[in-house]
């Protein structure tokens, strides 16, 4: 017996939705790769613009005297602009706390919320400023935002300690 | 089929451009922090170090508390800080004594960041067909120490050995020289208030390396011309009353000068200083039996010359005549006192002896009575040991007749001159008060001579292999 394609055949309707639903899922995957890429290249941007922005704020303090380190009204004026000249530097609600180090009384803590030219809050534990005595601050900086593209909220923080004397 | 291949290859491509994405997000987030973080470790640690080489000026019985000691060096236990759990630990070597007997310190720390993310180094490391660089640089620990295993655990090529890591971590090492901070910085400073000297008087400055003092701050010719002009006042606060010439710069703390055209120098308003009470040195040798008190004339001639971190110690309860110091033989003879009392008597060191008086109580004597026979300020030097009580104030009283040539650092005294003495040396007090046409000629030698009253961090470098 000798079959002979029929030239004129049509596909069928099956044959065409299965067609049309491997296309369709195929471009859903591309295009949700490519979401995924974006979702990944911003989250990359704003999170390497929060480290960059709370690494600058440290490295500012870690620069200043330690005397102005001590003062909240210097800090509450130096704070009063971000850290940085990033976009995501105004969006973030910024969290300083400083103490003594080791003993961690007194502490302070500036809030400054998201803005250009903000005046951060200061609320003080355990006195209302720095012992003459203090010679060493533990100083934690805290970038808390939400991501543009998701809407979760994320946060960036590092810390250091800073003795006074003369280093510069 | 074509179908299948086409959506296999762009598949490929969405893929390996997601991989990609991942990558640079891994380096450039988790990374990159690490590698930072590090760093921030590590110079926290060189804080926690240098405020304990701090505390052995200004709080000697409390310096490398909780730090092991072997020898020279002090170890310090591990401090964990952050969120992230940065880790730092390093040594404190005391490994140079100088001129003046002050040691200097190296400090060597290093600061540990976990890295978070994969266990996967970057894309962009090849900077040329043969050169490799990034993640090179960075050195991250992905299974092993490599520094431990490359150079071993104190870098100096001994002890070399595989050490595993309990996870991914960046470790940078850093090396910071700590050096003493001599006292004598100015002819005068005083960080309370200021009142003098005459109209009549200057201030002017020498070199005794290059010999006796004469006056060369008015002619650039001079080839110690350049040594003239650092007769410096350094006052605290804004309340000073400043008159005479002053051959150098002078300073306040929110003053305003008025006679700006007596001042050769420049002349800063703002310049806030405070001076740390000066405790008594912990390092001085054991004192000799006698003399114990100064109530007669009393001769000295010291058994050995000593050195200056080793000078022949006297404990001195009172003082109230003529103290005499003889060099041994014609060496150069190293002296300390600690008088408990008050002083009202004389001294006469002879040439080649180097004198420090660590004084509790005030001081009060005539200007011809401090006889310093090598006319050297810095072979005198009186320290006054700050009060107990903040709130208790020394006394330095210096009247007429005569000269002297002497260093005063007394962070807590009052300091009171009356006539008009020709001075070669240089004071620290808190409130200073001069009425007469003083001529007051500052050492440049004492530029760095003296016992320490702080550390500074001299030098800093990072280790990067």
């Amino acid at each position: 017996m000798h079959l002979r394609r029929n030239l004129n055949a049509g596909t069928t309707l099956t044959e065409a939705m299965v067609a049309v639903l491997l296309v369709a899922g195929f471009f859903s995957s591309v295009f949700e790769v490519n979401a995924v890429c974006l979702r990944y290249i911003n989250a990359s941007k704003e999170n390497v613009a929060a480290i960059q922005g709370v690494q600058d704020r440290l490295e500012t303090f870690r620069s200043l005297a330690f005397t102005d380190l001590e003062s909240a009204s210097y800090m509450s004026t130096l704070l009063a602009v971000p850290s940085n000249s990033a976009p995501l530097a105004q969006r973030v609600v910024e969290t300083i706390t400083i103490s003594d180090y080791p003993s961690g009384i007194p502490s302070v803590v500036y809030s400054r919320s998201a803005g250009l030219s903000i005046t951060p809050t200061v609320s003080w534990t355990g006195g209302s400023s720095f012992r003459t005595t203090t010679s060493m601050l533990r100083t934690n900086v805290r970038y808390t935002w939400t991501t543009t593209f998701s809407g979760r909220s994320r946060s960036e923080e590092t810390e250091s300690l800073i003795s006074t004397g003369i280093k510069k | 089929m074509l179908a299948l291949g086409t959506i296999l290859i762009v598949s490929l491509i969405g893929a390996n451009v997601l991989m990609n994405c991942t990558t640079r997000y891994n380096v450039s987030s988790s990374q990159v922090r690490g590698w930072k973080e590090a760093l921030y470790a590590a110079e926290a640690g060189g804080d926690i170090a240098y405020a304990e080489i701090r505390k052995t000026i200004l709080d000697p019985s409390n310096s490398f508390t909780g730090w092991s000691v072997a020898g020279s060096i002090h170890t310090s236990t591990t401090t964990t800080i952050g969120q992230n759990s940065l880790t730092t630990d390093g040594t404190v070597e005391r490994f140079y004594y100088d001129v003046n007997g002050n040691p200097w310190y190296r400090v060597r720390t290093k600061g540990t960041a976990p890295v978070m993310g994969l266990r996967r180094v970057g894309m962009d490391d090849r900077m040329n067909g043969t050169t490799r660089g990034d993640s090179l640089l960075r050195k991250i620990d992905f299974n092993y120490d490599h520094f431990t295993a490359a150079y071993g655990p104190n870098g100096d090529g001994v002890g070399k050995a595989l050490v595993a890591v309990p996870r991914p971590q960046i470790t940078r090492r850093i090396e910071q020289i700590a050096g003493p901070v001599t006292p004598f910085e100015a002819a005068i400073k005083a960080s309370g208030t200021f009142y003098g000297l005459g109209s009549a008087a200057q201030i002017d400055s020498f070199n005794s390396s290059n010999g006796a003092y004469y006056f060369a701050a008015n002619n650039p010719a001079d080839p110690h011309y350049s040594d003239s002009r650092s007769g410096n006042v350094e006052i605290g606060t804004g309340v000073a009353t400043v008159m005479g010439t002053i051959y150098g710069n002078l300073a306040t703390n929110g003053g305003t000068v008025v006679r700006s055209s007596y001042v050769s120098g420049t002349i800063d308003n703002n310049v806030p200083f405070t001076l740390p009470p000066f405790k008594m040195p912990t390092t001085l040798p054991a004192p000799q039996a006698s003399p114990s008190n100064v109530t007669s004339n009393v001769v000295v001639t010291p058994l050995v010359a000593g050195s200056a971190n080793v000078p022949t110690t006297y404990l001195i309860s009172s003082w109230n005549n003529k103290l005499t110091i003889n060099s041994v033989d014609s060496a150069q003879t190293y002296v300390a006192i600690h008088l408990t009392g008050d002083m009202t008597g004389s001294i006469d060191i002879k040439p080649n002896v180097h004198l420090q008086i660590f004084f509790d109580g005030n001081i009060s004597f005539k200007a011809r009575d401090m006889i310093n026979e090598s006319n050297v300020a810095g072979n005198l030097q009186f320290y006054g040991v700050s009060p107990i009580d903040p709130a208790v104030t020394q006394t330095i009283n210096v009247a007429p007749p005569g000269n002297f040539a002497a260093t005063f650092y007394a962070p807590s005294a009052d300091f009171t001159m009356n006539g008009n003495p020709d001075i070669l040396g240089a004071i620290v007090c808190h409130n200073f008060y001069g009425n007469g046409n003083t001529s007051w000629h500052y050492d440049r030698a004492l530029d760095y001579m003296g016992d320490a009253v702080d550390y500074r961090i001299a030098s800093y470098v990072e280790d990067v292999r």
